[in-house]
């Protein structure tokens, strides 16, 4: 037996901008959770902060390192404006 | 005209996960085994409301008016309807899912904060706005809700200051109407007025970011509180009513009284049953559309669970579509991952051989899982398929989802159940409540949390007679009598 609950596709996740969290339902009536951090880190677990269950989040990494590489110029422009 | 038993004791019953006080019992510890809900303020606040008028000549049931018709829920969050017409509601209110605004709503702009507590309800209350309209039928789905209006007002309010109020009254005239028929109510609690919803109307709130609130609302509307008409389609006839609602993770559908069912919201797994001259199905939708059904009689019911959709026919055939991952759909998932189209269900030839009645194999009654379906005959008997790790079947069988339904064997005349997310209730015609299923948060009331794989009567309620069940994810009401 899997140790996930079920596989997911990020495209079915809905996303906090405010919390930068992708969530799904968990069947006890809380959410599993995984950070767009988590994400752009590669991994692939979101968690219930309710219950045991876990779900494996199916996305492809390349799309989140788009993300980091922005935040790596910004970063690097702070520092020159510094 | 029957008469209640003025001495009869009516109790409310919650358990299992309560993080967001879902179970309206005031706080949001987890609740192992059923314990008794106190109905503050609202139902029991005025004691001439639990008793129907001697004088009531329309009153027939055997139950209070404000006894308990049906409770549900969704993600964190529970409806509960009265006899009489009336809906409470508690729990997480983050998608304006209780229809009703807290106290904090305005002050935090409407900003979602899913860890403030002020903004969860914890004790059942009214809807605060089309608080008059009488409902038959709630449905819920993760973070939205269904209701069948049945185009009266009630025909009393609470005692606890609830007035008639219309959200259309915006002349000084009708305001005026307004007060003049509040005033008589208060004088009064045999007065039924007709309101502006007609009779059959299905109305929604909560959220609807993928449409699932049916009515046409301009992108970027992600939720609404308030009760709201769902949008007419093109295939509709002036006079469509509908008499049956069913409402899925996401999606949701509407039966007819011609028998037509209609479906919106989200359909990525081919929940919403229609398919486009090139073979694909319908993605997603936000007014409701007409699911093709061919070779079928008029649709009576209708049933969703999370990814996938279901109706009941007048003659008792069962059509599935959608997610079939787990064998949900009565189809192998190895044959077929989702089905796009409608599809008949059929009891195996071995079950059938095995009916000596055919009452023991008419279905009539359907209740929908995450990813499992239970079935009831018109004898009682329960049948269930699609997924089993944590004991969802019923059947003690292996791990392993069985798309072909399955006789629920230690189980007998059982007179109505429920699917939760993962678990189910089942309540016998002696009163009796049995859970099976996974039991995390103690969603199955055994008072421990470990999964059951064959349903078993729950200990705190053997002594108690059971009217009503009902199932949020991962929570549980009943509604008891005692003499």
């Amino acid at each position: 037996m899997s140790i996930y609950h079920d596989e997911i596709e990020i495209e079915d996740m809905e996303y906090d901008e405010e919390t930068e969290t992708y969530h799904y339902p968990c069947p006890c009536g809380d959410r599993f959770e995984i950070t767009l951090e988590e994400l752009e880190n590669g991994e692939d677990e979101a968690k219930c902060p309710s219950c045991s269950l876990i779900i494996k989040v199916i996305y492809d990494q390349d799309d989140f390192m788009v993300g980091e590489q922005v935040i790596a110029v910004k970063k690097t422009k702070e520092l020159e404006l510094a | 005209m029957t008469t209640v038993d003025e001495r009869a004791v009516w109790t409310v019953w919650a358990w299992g996960a309560n993080n967001c006080g879902q179970l309206g019992c005031g706080h949001r510890e987890d609740v192992l085994v059923p314990t008794p809900l106190e109905m503050s303020g609202t139902l029991v606040s005025d004691p001439s409301l639990s008793h129907p008028d001697s004088d009531h000549a329309d009153f027939t049931e055997s139950r209070p008016a404000l006894a308990v018709k049906h409770i549900v829920g969704g993600g964190a969050f529970s409806v509960l309807l009265t006899e009489a017409g009336h809906v409470l509601t508690c729990g997480k209110n983050d998608r304006g899912q209780l229809g009703q605004k807290t106290a904090t709503e305005d002050e935090t702009n409407g900003k979602t904060d899913r860890h403030l507590p002020d903004r969860l309800v914890f004790a059942p209350s009214l809807l605060t706005s089309r608080s008059s309209l009488k409902i038959t039928q709630v449905v819920t789905g993760w973070d939205f809700v269904l209701a069948l209006a049945d185009g009266t007002t009630l025909e009393r309010s609470f005692a606890c200051g609830m007035r008639y109020t219309n959200y259309k009254a915006e002349t000084e005239a009708i305001k005026e109407a307004l007060n003049m028929i509040n005033n008589k109510i208060s004088k009064t609690s045999k007065v039924v007025i007709l309101s502006d919803i007609d009779t059959g109307t299905v109305l929604s709130w909560g959220s609807n970011s993928f449409g699932q609130l049916g009515r046409n609302l301009p992108d970027g509307v992600k939720m609404d509180p308030t009760p709201q008409p769902v949008s007419s389609s093109s295939s509709m006839s002036d006079t469509c009513k509908f008499v049956s609602v069913a409402a899925g993770l996401r999606h949701a559908l509407a039966v007819s009284d011609e028998g037509h069912v209609y479906s919106w919201g989200s359909g990525r797994r081919g929940q919403l049953g229609v398919v486009d001259l090139e073979g694909k199905s319908l993605l997603s939708t936000n007014v409701p559309v007409l699911v093709t059904l061919t070779d079928c009689d008029k649709a009576a019911k209708a049933v969703a669970g999370m990814n996938f959709s279901g109706i009941l026919t007048e003659t008792g055939t069962v059509f599935l579509w959608g997610c079939n991952k787990f064998g949900q759909c009565g189809v192998s998932p190895e044959s077929e991952v989702k089905l796009i189209v409608p599809t008949s269900l059929k009891l195996p030839d071995e079950v059938l051989k095995s009916v000596t009645q055919k009452s023991e194999s008419n279905i009539t009654s359907l209740a929908a899982g995450w990813t499992h379906m239970v079935s009831r005959t018109e004898s009682g008997t329960l049948y269930s398929w699609g997924r089993a790790d944590m004991g969802q079947l019923g059947r003690n069988t292996d791990i392993v989802p069985h798309h072909i339904p399955g006789h629920i064997v230690n189980l007998m005349n059982i007179t109505s159940h429920c699917c939760s997310s993962e678990h189910n209730l089942a309540l016998s015609g002696k009163g009796q409540v049995y859970s099976w299923g996974w039991n995390e948060h103690g969603i199955c009331g055994t008072g421990d949390e470990t999964n059951v794989f064959l349903p078993q009567l729950i200990p705190n309620l053997e002594n108690k007679i059971a009217v009503t069940v009902g199932c949020g994810a991962g929570h549980c009401f009943c509604w008891t009598v005692s003499h």
